[in-house]
């Protein structure tokens, strides 16, 4: 993404704590920083716990952060309040990960994807029909199926309902968590070109929240990798495999690929990610990483630009 | 021979679900069932396993292991045949496991359920075994309830107590779907690792291509109830004849692979 292109979203040193029973802290999100553009789909991996879950809830105002700001436009989203927090809800909208559990089952769907509507007072009772089949259409299902009930649908037929619930309201932002990880590789395929094509027709921007690497890098022009809270590397979705951070070679490394045998190596990544309630001083990645050095346990390495559109956050790489 | 399932048709409730599966299996072969959700391919080693749910029966076809058939077993020859010669891994071990049980003494009633051991001595024997699944601090993994383990470590415990006692024949449930891509990389070569050492069978389940082409010699890949295509992985992987495996490979996200946007 050049310079040319409008940043339409900026997250900037947000972090996000919660509180435990014992009084101590888990650090989900710790000082992230990251913008979106117009036009653009950005993807984030990472394992789970790693925090992709909390910062698209930070994202989508559904927690304030601790501290830090997100800014929509300009706008200081975390610091609106009352009514102009509530419209300001209409530009990003959200694509869940379950189909099956993000819709009420005693609703018909005309109902369920036109309610964002109804609820800022877009279209009348009546028009709810027409509308519906008009969003229908557009996420390719038939007109008929507003009359019928979530529970009566396929998974793929009802995450595109969860599409068109998203896209109701027109947002500039659509951020899908795990939106297809419940469905089969061919109706995951299905959805993914129909994401792209409403992405080009309506030049929306995406948050793209996945877990599995190859997907991501198929679908995003960037890609965020997290860790522990933390970002770890940014770069273009097309250089995924010139990634030089130590964890996302080694989340690249464990991927089976459909290739036949011999020609696959795995590598493996020892151990697991350490408990987000005692961060580590110094490095994130110290514990599992290949090539952790002295400094790594003192200092913890920042964000720096190795060139254009790529920045690691690692001691070594320059 | 260990196993050879000849023409086996499973139905629920009179519909027939699952029909004409044939395959056979040698000692220390490796099968990968591939197919999507619906396609049958859990209801196929559940049918060797002999855990149908209530509607499900088997409705022809026949499954000999080590040329006996198991259809025809009474359950106490089941239960016997089941947990040491065969066992299974299931796609979530933490719902598998007692919630309100520490580890070793679910582990202990299991192998006492099939071993003369002591309890002491069965303790010792399952925490050798944690050991043997690289699963760190193994005392520790003992004294825990499932809970307290994560994903990835819970499931390597119920690979532990379907290996322990070194089964013939192996069967599993996508035993990595829940995991994530590092954990599952460590689980996949570990069931490798120890089935290769005691020669064990494995039939593995799983939607995720990728992991098939890495542990499996043969595959069938399945659709709608009946084989789709079946033959050696590589073979399958490399040229699919049928158009679905065509569609289904194509499908599959790649690193570096067909790109959606520029």
């Amino acid at each position: 993404m050049s310079a040319e292109k409008e940043k339409i979203l900026e997250i900037a040193h947000a972090s996000k704590q919660f509180p435990v029973s014992d009084g101590r802290m888990l650090t989900a999100c710790d000082d992230v920083s990251l913008s979106l553009y117009q036009g653009e789909t950005l993807g984030i991996v990472g394992e789970s716990g790693c925090g992709k879950s909390t910062l698209v809830k930070l994202i989508m105002q559904l927690y304030p952060p601790t501290s830090g700001v997100i800014c929509y436009r300009g706008e200081e989203l975390t610091r609106l309040k009352g009514e102009r927090r509530r419209q300001s809800r209409r530009h990003i909208q959200m694509v869940f990960q379950d189909p099956s559990q993000a819709f009420n089952p005693k609703m018909k769907i005309k109902d369920i994807i036109c309610e964002p509507l109804h609820n800022f007072n877009l279209i009348k009772k009546s028009e709810t029909g027409k509308k519906a089949g008009e969003l229908l259409k557009r996420v390719e299902l038939p007109e008929e199926f507003a009359e019928r009930y979530p529970g009566n649908m396929s998974g793929g037929q009802r995450q595109r309902i969860g599409i068109a619930r998203a896209l109701a309201l027109m947002p500039e932002i659509l951020v899908c968590d795990e939106a297809t990880s419940a469905l089969d590789v061919s109706v995951q395929k299905k959805i993914m070109e129909l994401l792209v094509k409403i992405q080009q027709e309506k030049k929306l921007s995406m948050v793209f929240i996945c877990h599995d690497l190859a997907l991501v890098s198929q679908i995003s022009h960037r890609i965020a990798v997290m860790y522990l809270g933390n970002i770890v590397e940014v770069l273009e979705g097309s250089a995924l495999k010139e990634a030089k951070h130590p964890y996302t070679k080694a989340l690249l490394r464990a991927v089976f690929p459909v290739r036949t045998k011999g020609s696959a190596v795995i590598g493996l990544l020892e151990g697991e990610v350490p408990s987000p309630l005692e961060l580590p001083k110094g490095c994130p990645f110290q514990t599992r990483c290949p090539e952790c050095r002295e400094l790594c346990r003192q200092e913890k390495p920042v964000l720096k630009e190795i060139t254009g559109e790529h920045s690691a956050a690692c001691h070594f790489i320059s | 021979m260990l196993i050879e399932v000849s023409d086996l048709s499973v139905s629920y409730g009179g519909l027939e679900l699952v029909r004409d599966v044939s395959f056979s299996l040698h000692s220390g072969d490796v099968l990968a069932i591939v197919g999507e959700s619906g396609s049958g391919k859990t209801t196929v080693i559940r049918a060797i396993l002999g855990c149908l749910p209530h509607e499900g029966r088997v409705s022809g076809g026949k499954v000999l292991f080590e040329g006996e058939d198991v259809l025809a077993y009474t359950p106490a020859k089941w239960r016997h045949l089941y947990g040491t010669k065969a066992a299974m891994i299931f796609q979530d071990s933490g719902s598998m496991l007692n919630p309100i049980q520490r580890v070793e003494s679910q582990f202990v009633e299991y192998i006492r359920e099939h071993s003369p051991m002591t309890k002491q001595e069965a303790a010792k024997a399952a925490e050798a075994m944690l050991k043997k699944m690289h699963l760190p601090n193994p005392e520790n993994v003992m004294k825990s309830y499932p809970f307290e383990l994560s994903g990835g470590m819970r499931q390597r415990v119920g690979v532990a107590m379907a290996m322990f006692f070194e089964p013939r024949l192996l069967l599993a449930d996508e035993p990595t779907s829940a995991l994530d891509v590092t954990t599952q990389a460590q689980v996949v070569k570990e069931m490798l690792e120890i089935c290769r050492k005691d020669k064990t069978t494995i039939i593995i389940v799983t939607h995720n291509i990728g992991v098939a082409a890495y542990m499996s010699e043969q595959l069938i890949v399945m659709r709608e109830g009946q084989i789709v295509e079946a033959g050696k992985t590589d073979t399958i992987i490399s040229q699919p004849r049928s158009a679905y495996t065509k569609e289904l490979l194509k499908a599959v996200p790649q690193v570096g692979g067909e790109r959606y946007v520029s």
